[in-house]
């Protein structure tokens, strides 16, 4: 059975994740890993098991497209790209996060 | 609406997509290991997880558990074959028989709108009469004021003499009128239909002729337009030939060889004509609608025409009846159809019974797969799906070869009934029957397959390396649901049994009531005079020269005309007057004072050996001119004159009118079931050979047993004294029954022949429960022969265990058929409520069948070698 790693996310963040790391350009699957985990000062761990499950769900949406590519280490991979409907997908995510973050803030302030 | 295209190209380049994200995960895993950092989890497993995101995953899965249940029926090829031929055979009987159900009750008639086409009748209710023909008066009346239908055309039916340059011969024509040929979409392929001009009088000499007619007749001469045929003496001209192969009728068992007009014009006299009216509804109004205003019509018509129609000036109680015209046409086959519908159903539920118990036992012998499976951390579900997948392929496959036979099959029964309706409906494949046979193989995977595998998987932890091996004295959790099954197919195989085996005794019951006349080594004909014969002594001259030729013939024994064969035609039903007596509709006992009255020719009763029982028979010295006399049948007296003497008393057919003279009774003789062995015999009257007599049938007594073989020598005995005499409808008796008796032999042999395949499966099934058992318990054998027991003893065991098992089902059997003895009894003829010939004969039927089921396994059991099961496991 699976187990949950730690500091594993929840899918819907994780695809706002890797929609808002890939709005600076195209990235492969790894770099996309490597990216949040950097990022997140090394707080995020995106583990293969729910990063490529969360890219073809993405694929699938038609938020991103996938492009053949060389990676730094001279070898033939794929690039994944934001579409304009992941654009906007991305933005109404970003800011439907905000408001219920605030909301939370809100609350965590005052409770 | 774009993710979904997205989805499908997925499907469609799964193969492409999965290597281009096995190269992702690759790659990935390749920069990871240089930072140094470990993957665990199989690769294949999380990319199946990636996958899934597509929603495609469940069709590989599918492909994966066929392919795996393809395997599985292919290493047990005993079984599968079994299995696929026992429901083809229960899913091909059902679907044949609703291919009957379809094509009588189901399927829209050939006729554009069929669903709205009525017959309409006048009826007589005072008299008991429902399907009167309709005078030409009353039928101009009723389509000219009449608002629910959108039109009524009529036809009326005979038989003419038709003579062309070639030939001449009878004919079956339909005189209509001209709209029926664009109400039922008839188009001639040459020349014109008839149009409405030709009903108007002094045009209706036009004719248009069958393709039969017009092969025959005029070779298929394509110029046969403008000819002239006379039909009767009269010159028709030919306007149009009409199809080959036409599919026509409104009640006619035949489309009819040559169409005329019928006469539509002003006539002094309403009352010609016997017409048959056929009407479209308007869209919109319903049959009661129908026939409620037509009620009213018919009333207003009563009052101007029918008032005093009653043969003793009575009220008739003259009404019109709408009958729709599939229920005209098909009549009482729905019941029929309903039990033949039933014991395919039963045929099926005892073949999935069947394959139900071979699954059970395929099933017990793969416990340990099973068991394998499920400590492989196989869930339960996934087990049930792939047992439903194995018996969804069983099914599919049994459900195809089934259509296919039935489809063949099918045609046959169409064409094998003997029910006239069946030329007009004929067969054809639609998706009703696709979607019913598709139904009975759900079904049949519902009660063989899925039933089956619950029962396996509900048995839970007995499912299990450990407790499997070490049995040996059987699997006692898993034989009760398998004898279960055995004993229900077997009860239900009982119950049809019983159910043939009484339409089979009343068959041959009613083969065995006496009559009133023997029909053995008769030979019968009608005769058609030409118009030429106008005056009645013409008539009479030609039928006496006719019998003393015909009595010339060897092996003729005697000879007689008629104008009524018994049994052969519909009994009449006219009224007859008693002088001195008012017109009752019964008299004693119930017998009606209606009369089958026939003229025949004095040898009538010496030829049809029917029996004088008082006075005398007719001579030939009773004709016109001397005292009119009648000989009447027994029933007619028990009817009249229960205490008196008949003879000399005075009778007339119809109302006592002027120049009709009372007919003074000479002689009484047997009763004949002029309307079969299943009718009671009706008041008859018989009269002399006179005229004018409208047909006439030929009755020959002969020596041989074969008499189809004088019909040449009669045909010759015809043509010397007049060619242009038409002998038709030549037969035996023998045919006359056959074709009386068809629709009963028919659902017989159907029945029977269904519970022969039952039997069939009953014995298999016992067969497989035994010989499993038998193989199950062959330790147990082995262990009781170690302590002594005989190979006697060890086959009396299995012999009893099959006992056992089918008298359980003969009781549960027996008690069904009782129960269905209701169901049939409108199909039965003289049988108790327990027949007990059938049962007896039922009974030892399957104790027989049982015993030969268990005899093979039973010799098995006697020849097992104690040593070599012992050491089995």
């Amino acid at each position: 059975m699976k187990s949950m790693p730690k500091n594993e996310m929840p899918s819907g963040a994780l695809v706002l994740l890797i929609l808002r790391v890939l709005r600076s350009g195209p990235l492969h699957g790894y770099a996309i890993a490597q990216r949040i985990h950097s990022l997140s000062s090394e707080v995020l761990r995106v583990e293969e098991g729910s990063l490529y499950p969360a890219l073809q769900k993405i694929l699938l949406k038609g938020w991103v497209t996938a492009e053949w590519g060389i990676s730094e280490t001279n070898r033939k991979v794929r690039f994944y790209r934001l579409t304009a409907e992941g654009y906007r997908q991305l933005k109404a995510e970003l800011s439907e996060y905000d408001r219920v973050n605030a909301a939370i803030q809100a609350v965590l302030r005052t409770a | 609406m774009s993710e979904f295209f997205r989805r499908l190209r997925y499907l469609f380049n799964r193969r492409r997509f999965d290597q281009e994200l096995a190269n992702d995960m690759e790659f990935h895993r390749e920069m990871a290991a240089r930072e140094g950092r470990q993957n665990f989890g199989s690769t294949l497993r999380l990319r199946e997880d990636a996958r899934e995101a597509w929603g495609w995953t469940w069709i590989d899965r599918l492909a994966q558990d066929f392919r795996f249940a393809a395997r599985m029926l292919c290493k047990s090829p005993g079984f599968t074959i079994t299995a696929v031929l026992t429901l083809a055979l229960g899913i091909g009987a059902n679907t044949a028989v609703f291919s009957l159900v379809n094509s009588f009750l189901l399927r829209p008639l050939p006729y554009p709108h069929a669903e709205r086409l009525v017959k309409v009748w006048e009826q007589l209710r005072v008299l008991g009469i429902n399907r009167f023909t309709t005078p030409v008066g009353d039928f101009v009346d009723y389509r000219k004021d009449n608002h629910v239908f959108e039109d009524m055309a009529a036809a009326e039916d005979g038989h003419f003499l038709l003579t062309t340059d070639q030939l001449s011969q009878r004919v079956f024509a339909l005189k209509v009128t001209a709209n029926l040929f664009e109400m039922m979409a008839l188009h001639p392929t040459l020349g014109r239909p008839l149009v409405d001009t030709d009903n108007q009088p002094g045009h209706e000499h036009v004719i248009v002729l069958s393709d039969a007619v017009w092969r025959e007749n005029f070779g298929a001469d394509p110029n046969v337009l403008g000819k002239n045929v006379i039909l009767d003496g009269l010159i028709y001209e030919v306007v149009g030939v009409m199809p080959r192969g036409l599919r026509f009728s409104i009640g006619q068992p035949d489309p009819p060889d040559v169409w005329v007009p019928l006469s539509l014009g002003p006539d002094p006299n309403r009352n010609t004509g016997r017409l048959q009216i056929v009407a479209r509804l308007r869209d919109g109004v319903t049959l009661a609608n129908a026939q409620t205003q037509m009620d009213t019509l018919a009333h207003r018509m009563e009052q101007e025409y029918h008032i005093q129609m009653g043969p003793h000036g009575e009220d008739p109680g003259y009404g019109l009846w709408l009958v729709p015209l599939r229920d005209e046409l098909v009549g009482d086959l729905r019941g029929s159809l309903f039990l033949l519908l039933g014991a395919a159903g039963l045929i099926l539920l005892i073949a999935c019974a069947n394959v139900a118990n071979l699954m059970l036992a395929h099933g017990v012998s793969r416990d340990r797969e099973f068991a394998i499976r499920i400590a492989l951390g196989a869930s339960r579900a996934r087990l049930l799906r792939l047992l439903t997948i194995e018996a969804a392929c069983l099914a599919a496959i049994g459900g195809l070869v089934g259509f296919a036979v039935a489809v063949a099959l099918s045609r046959l029964l169409l064409l094998w009934s003997p029910f006239d309706v069946a030329r007009l409906l004929g067969v054809t494949l639609d998706l009703r029957l696709l979607a019913f046979a598709f139904a009975a193989a759900l079904v049949s995977l519902l009660l063989s397959g899925v039933l089956p595998a619950l029962l396996m998987l509900r048995k839970g932890d007995s499912v299990g390396i450990q407790t499997r091996s070490h049995h040996v004295v059987g699997d006692r959790a898993g034989r009760t649901p398998r004898q279960t099954l055995v004993i229900s197919e077997t009860a239900l195989s009982v119950a049809l049994v019983i159910c043939a085996g009484l339409l089979l005794h009343s068959f041959v019951l009613l083969r065995q009531v006496p009559l009133g006349f023997d029909p053995k080594q008769t030979l019968t004909a009608w005769i058609e005079l030409p118009a030429t014969y106008q005056t009645p002594v013409q008539q009479i001259s030609f039928y006496e020269t006719l019998l003393d030729r015909a009595k010339a013939i060897p092996e003729v024994q005697s000879v007689a005309t008629t104008t009524m064969l018994p049994v052969a035609e519909q009994a009449r039903h006219n009224p007859f007057s008693i002088e001195g007596r008012a017109w009752q509709p019964t008299g004693h006992e119930q017998v009606p004072q209606f009369t089958n009255n026939q003229a025949v020719s004095a040898d009538y009763f010496r030829t049809l050996h029917i029996p004088l029982k008082r006075g005398r028979l007719l001579t030939a010295g009773d004709r016109d001119g001397t005292l009119p006399v009648a000989v009447i049948n027994e029933t007619l007296v028990r009817g009249f004159w229960p205490n008196e003497d008949p003879i000399g008393k005075h009778i007339l057919i119809g109302a006592p009118r002027p120049g009709a003279p009372w007919l003074t009774i000479v002689g009484v003789v047997g009763d004949v079931r002029s309307s079969g062995a299943n009718a009671a015999p009706a008041p008859e009257l018989y009269t002399p050979l006179q005229t004018p007599s409208v047909s006439t049938a030929l009755v020959l007594r002969t020596r041989t047993s074969d008499p189809e073989k004088l019909v040449s020598q009669l045909r010759s005995a015809v043509a010397t004294i007049d060619r242009g005499v038409a002998l038709y409808a030549v037969q035996t008796y023998d045919d006359i029954f056959a074709q009386t008796l068809g629709p009963r032999r028919y659902e017989m042999l159907l029945l029977s022949s269904f519970a022969c395949l039952a039997l069939l499966l009953a014995a298999i099934g016992i067969y497989g429960v035994i010989s499993y058992s038998v193989n199950q318990r062959s330790q147990e054998m082995g262990l009781r022969m170690a302590f002594g027991a005989t190979p006697q003893d060890l086959s009396k065991l299995v012999l009893r265990q099959a006992l056992v098992l089918s008298t359980v089902g003969l009781l549960l059997g027996i008690a069904l058929g009782l129960a269905s003895h209701k169901l049939l009894s409108s199909a039965l003829f003289g049988i108790s409520f327990v027949d007990l010939p059938v049962y007896v004969a039922v009974v030892l039927m399957i104790l027989a069948l049982s015993l030969l089921a268990a005899y093979l396994p039973a010799r098995r059991a006697a020849s097992l070698d104690p040593m070599t099961t012992l050491r089995a496991e």
